[in-house]
């Protein structure tokens, strides 16, 4: 049979499957798994458990169970409340400073955190409430903590880049330093947009009121809140760059600091443990949902490599004459309309398989691309009509703010994720720059 | 009826058992690794176990966390379509998924079992200088299947009482 028509039978398979709601690890696995089967044979099912036990006892993917479990300890930390009172002290006194300084704590945050949920549920409950009562207007309130609250995906750690790289066979250390520029620059494209508009518009974002503005004294107390968080961050970041440990060995080295900031902070044993239970069930069930999937996705790459996929479409690109730049446009708007529809994990198991190999025979870089799929996967996030963060928020917003109201309010966000998009397609050197740097 | 429910009730207590006692590994991959860091950089005696220990047991993690997971209906899907459907073609739908789904953990079952078996009765060792059997880890692979398979089974159980009752009323 023929190739492709193989392969456009999967993929119909698979639009099947997601239509009756079957999980995306038992598709990916079952079409996986049946279509070697019947183009291969059954003696090509061996190929299956050596793989899927690579994966299962792979010493990078053990890095998401612990940057997950971090990420659930701060939630429940409340170290949260304290920076935001920082951020409140210090910039409360300018138009938009408040959804200013929610942009750079989820940039805090996600240097701490590798899940992205993690900030928005926390900036959602107590960024949200404060910025509304001092009359932010909702679509910018809601805006910044949506759009900030994606950047964890690209500021490292980052549990969906430790799953692209693994299944790209890329150095996770390089991703992670790949990550940091862009990221810096989608936040700084965000707070110059909220700070331009507000400068323009007081209304939209009115200065606290003066009696309410903190003294010099109390703006300094104030950042002693920053150590804990900075405490944590050198010992992720710091122990991986500096290349004393491993990735996995950082994040257990920070897993171990969130613990003991936990403990400090409840000052109570009993409390500490309750949310060490919480955290650590929270860990475990999205760590087996994710390597399941990867699991299920192995049956499938197996396949689309034993048919030499990629280099069946590179040589049809070559024969129909297409510019590379063409496809990868291509491949970015594939990005975005399955974002509408599909959350990140979902979307990296069918695409990577693919994408990545083609990308790489069309000589581009991965590591590259990879930081445009995840700044892509920062606008999968957003994108209306489905998406974490859209629920999520009318969950926490008042209750006359429709769904409607929130849609509005992610579009400029979306647009200034497609312009750093845009930047770093023309400018790679944005990505590239720190990681030949430090030459890992 | 009354024993498939008992049965169902059995393998889901099973799975959140052995689901949730899993879950504390992490604390068990944390202190090796902290370990292993301290050792290697303020003793300068790297150990040659930690790693391939915390790979062993991630497997564990993975394997006896999958059926609980499934349980709780954690196995993420795209449900944009389903919730539009009517009740009985939604029955339909869970049906079939459970086929889908059983049909590949068999195979992994199946699979997983003679890789495990073969490295069993070789009595295959790991490459490396602190070299441990390979059979158990192997063994997860399988493991893992089982508590899927019947998971799957319970959650078919439950569709079918639950259609039951609706075409009863």
């Amino acid at each position: 049979m023929n190739p492709a028509l193989i392969v456009l039978l999967m993929f119909l398979a698979v639009v099947v499957l997601f239509v009756i709601r079957t999980p995306v690890a038992f598709t990916l696995g079952a079409v996986g798994i049946a279509t070697l089967y019947l183009t291969n044979g059954p003696r090509f099912l061996q190929m299956l458990p050596p793989s899927i036990i690579e994966s299962m006892t792979s010493i990078i993917l053990l890095a998401i169970p612990l940057f997950i479990f971090i990420g659930c300890l701060l939630e429940k930390s409340g170290i949260a409340d304290e920076i935001f009172e920082m951020i409140y002290r210090w910039l409360g006194a300018v138009p938009g400073g408040l959804a200013v300084g929610t942009v750079l704590i989820c940039v805090i945050f996600a240097a701490m955190v590798g899940i992205v949920g993690a900030a928005t549920v926390t900036m959602g409950l107590i960024a949200l409430p404060a910025m509304l009562k001092r009359g932010y207007k909702t679509s910018l309130a809601i805006g910044c903590i949506s759009g900030g609250g994606a950047l964890g995906f690209l500021i490292p750690p980052s549990v969906t880049m430790i799953v692209y790289a693994s299944l790209s066979n890329l150095s996770i250390g390089k991703m992670f330093l790949a990550g940091i520029v862009p990221g810096l620059l989608l936040a700084s494209i965000f707070m110059s947009y909220i700070l331009i508009r507000s400068l323009i518009n007081p209304s939209l974002a009115p200065p606290i009121p003066v009696e309410e503005r903190a003294t010099w004294r109390e703006k300094w107390a104030s950042l002693k809140n920053l150590a804990m968080p900075f405490v944590l961050i050198f010992s992720i970041m710091g122990t991986i760059f500096s290349g004393l440990a491993t990735p996995t060995e950082a994040a257990a080295v920070g897993a171990a600091v969130a613990m003991a900031i936990v403990f400090v902070r409840k000052r109570s044993l009993k409390e500490g443990m309750k949310v060490m239970h919480i955290a650590s069930e929270q860990a475990a069930f999205l760590t087996s949902m994710v390597l399941w999937i990867i699991i299920g996705c192995l049956a499938f790459s197996a396949v689309v490599n034993t048919l030499g996929l990629p280099l069946l479409l590179k040589d049809l690109i070559d024969s129909i004459g297409l510019n590379r730049w063409t496809v990868l446009i291509v491949m970015m708007i594939s990005f975005f309309l399955l974002g509408m529809v599909m959350d990140d994990l979902p979307i990296i198991m069918i695409t990577v398989p693919i994408y990545v190999p083609l990308i790489t025979l069309l000589g581009f870089d991965p590591l590259w691309f990879g930081i445009l799929f995840i700044v892509n996967m920062q606008m999968a996030y957003l994108t209306p009509p489905f998406g974490f963060v859209l629920f999520y928020m009318k969950g926490v917003v008042p209750p006359g703010v429709t769904m409607g109201d929130i849609y509005r309010s992610v579009w400029p966000f979306i647009c200034l994720q497609g312009v750093c998009l845009i930047l770093i397609m023309v400018f790679p050197e944005l990505v590239m720059w720190l990681p030949s740097f430090v030459g890992m | 009826m009354q024993t498939i429910e008992k049965t169902v009730s059995f393998i889901e207590k099973m799975n959140e058992m052995v689901g949730r006692s899993s879950c504390n590994l992490i604390f068990v991959f944390m202190f090796l690794m902290v370990y292993e860091v301290i050792a290697r950089y303020f003793f300068a005696s790297p150990t040659i176990w930690v790693h391939e220990l915390c790979g062993f047991l991630f497997a564990a993690y993975v394997a006896l966390t999958g059926g609980w997971v499934l349980l709780k209906k954690g196995h993420v899907a795209v449900d944009i379509i389903y919730q539009h459907f009517s009740r009985r073609v939604r029955h339909i739908m869970d049906i079939v998924v459970s086929m889908v789904a059983l049909f590949m953990f068999v195979i992994l079952f199946w699979q997983g079992y003679k890789f495990a078996w073969h490295a069993f009765v070789t009595n295959q060792h790991s490459h490396t200088l602190f070299g441990p059997v390979l059979w158990p880890v192997k063994a997860f692979l399988p493991i893992g299947a089982v508590f899927f398979i019947l998971q799957i089974i319970a959650d078919f159980c439950k569709i079918i009482l639950d259609f039951n009752k609706g075409s009863a009323q």
